[in-house]
């Protein structure tokens, strides 16, 4: 690999949401090939360094897959950056378990009373060999934790202390080594992943209920960036990522339901 | 050699113990005449890249001293929250616990490391459990990659070499390397040992990288700038400066021209793809 730097390039890093940057690696690819003297670097991390790399200026774009937390909200306001939001897609959440686990559907609330500590063992949900309920549960910096705590556990809900703590999309294998265990991630991961999900209120997640919202729990992916950015790179490759024929038919491509989608639901 | 270059030299051996010296010395500098000094600490990894435009940065801050220390990634960072430090060199991400809203980090480079083998095999790839395997020792035939049945030649770096510890830490899990793993003593032997070698294997931080060896696909992912750029060849580490509010002058001065084109070329010659 001998391609020495060239300083024509532009570079624009996207940072933040992993499950954002598995869409970003399919669109970039596209992107580069389209327009050659573009270079976009991208980073992990999580939703919540999406935002803070937007609001501290150390990034060009973030990947976000949640709204922001409390206290990333209250620390935003004293920034002088303002957002801009770029929906792209929508990701369901879903709850997994072991392979073992003969539970197939479980109705919202009971979701809420097993995800606030309500409910602690099987037997209660239906499984007759029963036994405690291991809850396992995302690092709040990730971005299935805030939307699972506000439509799973509710507004003011809070979820059980009892959970364990895993960082983000790793959850999946803490339950699939657990008979007992019970977590969530997003339906892309569980997909991949050949995690057992369930259905809620006897609907499966798919991209058909996400898209017709009758599957309950869903999440927005998006990009943000500063507002009155002076960068047009930045504008552009938004643009392409909101395009129908490109970004949105890729996102499609990948069995994702991309945010046009979204808005005809 | 004038004092400031020595002590500049010196940092780089003293290790963690030497920071909070280091920050006392800054204050003495600093007030004893209009010269600043910036002290850095963390990664080996990240210093070596550093003391690599270290020049350029002093030929447009004439003003300034640089004081690099030692101390890993997370000395590094611990030594930026108690105010020893000025900026922490790390060559990996935050965690989420470390990623307080007081600390911020840039992306300077991306390192990355090529499976080289012989211009001639015809193995294709590689998954990294296979690489461990190849450096512990548990895989010692080509057959047990799909090639002829040949003893299989492992060539690493000897500890102390900076591609040796990124490879230790992607792949190896704190699994030893084999006795019969040859050690080679610079990346300019293991290219020439390799292109010689029928039956090597061996790795190489890309900018080493020729058409005299040929570089295995890794988990199915072949090593180039848009693979490593877009986060999906494994073998790469992020590399970042960290600092922490309230920023100093100084430490922005140093960001700024370590995100320049005239800083980022020297990078990308040194062997990092560069990001900005």
């Amino acid at each position: 690999m001998k391609e020495h730097p060239q300083t024509s390039y532009s570079y624009i890093q996207c940072r933040g949401s992993d499950t954002v940057l598995a869409i970003i690696q399919k669109i970039a690819a596209d992107y580069m090939k389209e327009f050659p003297s573009l270079r976009l670097p991208l980073l992990g991390g999580g939703t919540s360094r999406g935002y803070k790399c937007i609001l501290d200026k150390t990034t060009n774009i973030g990947m976000v897959s949640s709204p922001m937390s409390p206290d990333m909200k209250k620390w935003a306001k004293k920034q002088p950056v303002d957002l801009q939001y770029t929906l792209i897609a929508y990701d369901g959440l879903v709850a997994i378990v072991h392979a073992s686990n003969p539970i197939a559907n479980l109705s919202l609330d009971q979701l809420h009373d097993v995800f606030t500590g309500k409910v602690t063992d099987w037997k209660a949900l239906g499984w007759e060999k029963g036994g405690p309920i291991h809850v396992y549960s995302q690092d709040p910096g990730r971005g299935g934790y805030e939307p699972w705590k506000r439509m799973v556990a509710g507004e003011n809900g809070f979820i059980t202390l009892k959970a364990t703590v895993i960082n983000g999309s790793v959850i999946y294998k803490s339950v699939q080594d657990d008979p007992a265990g019970i977590g969530y991630v997003g339906l892309i991961t569980a997909t991949k992943m050949h995690s057992k999900i369930l259905s809620v209120n006897g609907i499966v997640p798919s991209i058909e209920t996400i898209h017709e919202g009758t599957y309950p729990i869903r999440r927005e992916l998006a990009l943000v960036s500063a507002k009155g950015e002076t960068n047009p790179e930045i504008e552009r490759f938004l643009a392409y990522c909101m395009n129908p024929a490109k970004g949105q038919t890729t996102i499609e491509k990948m069995g994702i339901v991309h945010a046009h989608a979204g808005e005809k639901s | 050699m004038n004092r400031r270059r020595f002590l500049a030299l010196m940092g780089s051996v003293v290790g963690a113990a030497g920071v909070a010296g280091a920050g006392f010395y800054s204050w003495f500098r600093h007030h004893e005449q209009d010269r600043e000094t910036l002290v850095m600490g963390g990664s080996s990894i990240v210093d070596r890249f550093i003391k690599k435009v270290l020049p350029g940065f002093y030929k447009h801050h004439h003003q300034i001293d640089v004081l690099v220390e030692g101390g890993g990634s997370s000395g590094g960072l611990i030594a930026l929250e108690r105010g020893g430090i000025d900026l922490a060199m790390m060559s990996r991400e935050l965690t989420p616990d470390e990623n307080r809203l007081n600390i911020h980090s840039y992306l300077i480079g991306i390192e990355s490391i090529a499976i080289v083998v012989h211009a001639s095999n015809r193995i294709e790839g590689i998954s990294l459990e296979q690489v461990r395997k190849i450096f512990d020792g548990s895989i010692d035939n080509w057959k047990e990659l799909g090639g002829p049945d040949r003893a299989m030649n492992a060539y690493g770096r000897k500890e102390g070499s900076t591609t040796r510890l990124t490879l230790d830490q992607l792949v190896m899990q704190s699994a030893p390397f084999n006795r019969k793993v040859k050690e080679l003593e610079s990346s300019e032997v293991m290219l020439a040992t390799v292109s010689d070698d029928p039956f090597a294997v061996g790795f190489l931080t890309n900018r080493h990288l020729n058409d005299k060896v040929k570089a295995l696909k890794v988990n199915g992912i072949e090593i180039s700038e848009e693979s490593i750029l877009l986060h999906r060849y494994p073998l790469t580490r992020d590399l970042f400066l960290v600092y922490k509010d309230p920023e100093k002058d100084i430490a922005r001065n140093f960001i700024n021209y370590v995100l320049s084109n005239e800083s980022q070329i020297t990078l990308a010659d040194s062997g990092l793809t560069r990001v900005r």
